[in-house]
């Protein structure tokens, strides 16, 4: 432009180009000046690619290459639930640290993709442009929050090996069971002195052994009920499923429980029973790829293979028969099922009101769906919603004392 | 669609320079310019506010650099200084435009050295109305040795920057 303006002046004899002209001859010359001898090199470094829902990564640029880049705009594209700092996920900065860290702070379980961002650098005095160049995406694992849940209930039928529950079965636990005559093989140290000593006959204490037990988590994908707001928000029924699943599981595998989980809904995951660190692990990276079914749902028998001694949780909103239905069979065949409600409270007004098309096909439904959970406490299942620490303790100890009588199971 | 409110008030201050000193470099001039003008220079301002990557700026201000050389008559007064600083801060304006989205955010250093950049490039401008009221009629004599300079520098420059090295400095 300083040129065209230059020759222009000079063409029409016009004195007042000279001066127009003037103030673009400085940045044309020092930008050719500034011309980059290499192309550079970018790549997108990660702080952590695996982290809770609610922590923070930064996404660092680094550019190499070439030492003659004095801005950097960075334009990340807006991924549902991942927040930027800052918050417009765009940066115009002059080249250094600053450029080179943005702030992300995934506020959803799962697996966003992040990363596929647009860079565009450019040279002094805007000489020159490189990009932009659209950058490699990357995934982060972002693990439900471990909500505070803990439980003192005691599982109904523990039947592993060594664990943290009292079994119905004699063994060598703590608590009290009652008293006997010695028989050759007894513990010495099991001698009761003063029974044997008013008896005239050696007697032994019994207690009852501690075992683990077997907990399957099903995790009901049908469907996903209300908008999730992400960890500051309002949670969606999926999110409580999830949240809940992944406490659960947490809190029976610090006790030595096998945990084994079961996601009812698209890919159909399964987890087999297994206990430890690496096994929570397992779960907890199965509970982020959870996704809910978009699709209709057939009334199709579920088959959850569940066999007894095992204490099934079922996380669900209940709103489909599949799984209704198999919680019904497990406990009619006497396995212990725990469903937890994972609807929670559903605003009308986002549905239009009660009066609205949408809410009114909704309390219908809401209608049969406390019919079907009035049928399935009948039949013996325990359903109480989702509310954190204690949540399932009272329904665990009346199985407890359920599986003390002797019971007509459905084969 | 971008929401509006996710826009940075440095973009939007930006591109309201971009839209409004180009127009008013133009309709400053003595001269009543055809309403077809006018409005062909102020959609030309307000395109290249919206879209300030694209070519449209460049030829604005050609437009009334050209409108100034061409049609007012005694261009070479004081008020040409300020048209010749409206149009330098339209190109910082649109530089700083171009470098992202109008949600980005203008880093406030990156602004200030183009603020500070921006008055330095305009220095020229009043040093060659001096060099021209100081000549008067004289100046034109100087013009085309001084249009050719300026171009064998720029060529220069730029034939330095891009020429490729020898086989024997690489060797």
């Amino acid at each position: 432009m300083a040129a065209a303006g230059l020759v222009g002046a000079a063409l029409a004899g016009s004195p007042v180009l000279l001066v127009l002209a003037a103030p673009f001859l400085v940045p044309a010359l020092l930008g050719l000046l500034g011309r980059p001898t290499s192309d550079p090199r970018l790549a997108l470094e990660l702080g952590g690619i695996r982290l809770h829902e609610g922590q923070g990564t930064t996404a660092t640029l680094q550019v190499t290459g070439t030492d003659r880049v004095e801005q950097v705009t960075r334009v990340l594209p807006r991924v549902a639930h991942v927040a930027t700092r800052p918050a417009s996920g765009a940066v115009s900065v002059l080249a250094g640290a600053d450029a080179s860290v943005v702030a992300l702070g995934p506020r959803r379980w799962g697996r966003p993709t992040v990363g596929d961002e647009q860079v565009a650098l450019t040279s002094a005095w805007a000489g020159y442009r490189h990009g932009p160049v659209r950058l490699s995406p990357q995934v982060l694992t972002v693990w439900p929050q471990a909500a505070p849940y803990d439980s003192t209930a005691e599982a109904p039928q523990p039947d592993g090996l060594v664990g943290a529950h009292r079994s119905r079965r004699v063994g060598s636990g703590t608590e009290f069971a009652g008293i006997r005559s010695f028989a050759p093989g007894d513990r010495l140290r099991r001698i009761s002195w003063p029974v044997s000593l008013r008896t005239r006959e050696l007697q032994v204490v019994t207690t009852r052994a501690e075992q683990d037990t077997s907990v399957l988590i099903v995790v009901d994908a049908l469907r996903d009920i209300g908008i999730s707001g992400g960890i500051d928000g309002r949670a969606s029924s999926l999110d409580l499923t999830v949240r809940a699943a992944s406490a659960l599981a947490d809190h029976h595998v610090r006790r030595g429980d096998r945990v084994g989980m079961r996601v009812v809904g698209p890919g159909d995951a399964r987890v087999p029973f297994g206990s430890g660190p690496r096994h929570l692990h397992r779960i907890t990276g199965t509970l982020t790829r959870v996704v809910a079914e978009t699709a209709s749902v057939p009334d199709q028998t579920l088959e959850l293979g569940v066999t007894g001694g095992s204490v099934v949780y079922v996380l669900s909103t209940m709103l489909h028969a599949p799984i209704v239905n198999a919680a019904a069979l497990l406990s009619a065949r006497g396995v212990p099922v725990v469903v937890i409600d994972t609807l929670g409270e559903r605003s009308l007004d986002e549905l239009g009101g009660r009066v609205s098309p949408a809410g009114l096909a909704w309390r219908m439904r809401m209608l049969e769906r406390s019919a079907l959970l009035q049928q399935l406490a009948a039949l013996g299942c325990p359903i109480v919603p989702w509310r954190g620490r204690g949540t399932v303790d009272e329904v665990l100890r009346q199985q407890s004392r359920r599986g003390q009588v002797p019971q007509v199971r459905v084969r | 669609m971008t929401s509006w409110r996710s826009w940075s008030r440095s973009q939007v201050a930006c591109r309201i320079l971009l839209a409004v000193l180009p127009s008013v470099a133009f309709l400053v001039a003595p001269v009543q310019p055809p309403v077809l003008l006018v409005l062909l220079v102020v959609g030309a301002s307000c395109a290249w506010a919206v879209l300030p990557e694209l070519p449209v700026g460049p030829l604005v201000l050609l437009t009334v650099m050209g409108w100034w050389a061409l049609k007012v008559p005694d261009p070479v007064r004081p008020g040409v200084l300020l048209v010749a600083l409206a149009l330098t801060g339209a190109h910082v304006a649109g530089l700083l435009a171009a470098y992202g989205p109008v949600r980005a955010a203008l880093d406030r250093r990156l602004v200030t050295m183009w603020v500070r950049r921006g008055l330095l490039a305009y220095v020229p401008a009043p040093v060659a109305y001096a060099v021209v009221v100081g000549h008067g009629e004289g100046v034109q004599p100087l013009m085309w040795p001084l249009a050719v300079g300026v171009l064998a520098v720029l060529g220069l420059v730029v034939g330095m920057q891009f020429r490729e090295p020898s086989d024997a400095e690489t060797s």
